[in-house]
């Protein structure tokens, strides 16, 4: 049993899990035999960005696109640690009178946004103003295409910022090493 | 029998010589009580595991402190004891 739980410690956190073949020699007392490694744990994390762009350092700020009576913003979420994700959780917050129940958000499997077309598989994730659990797998470095959508006025009233969060159990396990 | 380093398993028969232990009190040797014949070898699987892995980051920064991505260097030293010797005759 510990053997079992202690393997699935070492999976999930992509931790040097070793193997190690110890010679040991017969007859020769107080022999020794030395192995170094470095063990360096996994990461897991996501980020909101600009469309193509860099990751942002904290939430990420819609880069609003007004035309007509209409703003959209293009962002992506990337996975930024080194284990592959399973989900993402997504969270819109608003500062001004319209709330970010004026926003409506829809995800692109499959590719980034172009304009208003998503060449994979559209999704509606609502306004955001709850956390939503995305189902989405990421593997490290990926993004997901979001599509922000508001009327032109209310982008002007109202400062929005993009929360990503990963629990830990959104991040597939890591992988084993020896040496 | 080797242990399969990809998978973690052992196709033989297992036998735990050191209960989960922090790293820090290692400084001082553990015993294993484990005995081996001459010629034979003695295969060791071990397994580190951090305290906390429930940790949630948030907008890719990790809570602090974290337990992602920290690196420390092992040095794992073996040292072989022999048996007393026994006089036999033949």
């Amino acid at each position: 049993m510990r053997h079992r739980r202690g393997r699935l410690a070492a999976d999930l956190l992509d931790l040097a899990a070793v193997a190690l073949l110890v010679p040991l020699l017969g007859g020769a007392a107080g022999a020794a035999a030395v192995r170094g490694l470095t063990v360096t744990a996994a990461t897991w994390a996501a980020a909101g960005a600009p469309t193509g762009d860099e990751p942002a350092s904290g939430p990420l700020a819609p880069p609003w696109s007004r035309g007509g009576s209409r703003a959209e913003a293009l962002v992506d979420v990337v996975a930024t640690g080194t284990l592959a994700l399973t989900a993402v959780e997504l969270r819109l917050e608003a500062d001004g009178p319209d709330g970010a129940g004026a926003v409506t958000v829809t995800a692109c499997r499959g590719g980034p946004w172009d304009g208003a077309n998503c060449p994979g598989a559209a999704v509606a994730l609502g306004d955001l103003t709850g956390t939503t659990t995305v189902a989405v797998a990421l593997a490290p470095g990926e993004r997901l295409g979001l599509r922000l959508e508001a009327d032109r006025n209310v982008t002007n009233r109202t400062s929005f910022a993009l929360r990503v969060e990963v629990p830990r159990t959104a991040a597939t396990p890591g992988g084993r090493t020896s040496g | 029998m080797a242990w399969d380093a990809a998978a973690g398993t052992c196709a033989g028969t297992e036998s735990e010589l050191l209960a989960a232990t922090k790293v820090g009190s290692l400084t001082t040797p553990a015993v294993f009580a484990s005995s081996l014949p001459a010629g034979g070898s003695l295969h060791l699987q071990i397994v580190l595991t951090l305290p906390d892995q429930d940790e949630t980051t948030v907008d890719g920064t990790p809570p602090d402190p974290t337990v992602q991505g920290a690196a420390v260097d092992l040095t794992y030293t073996f040292t072989m004891v022999q048996r007393d010797p026994v006089t036999t005759s033949g």
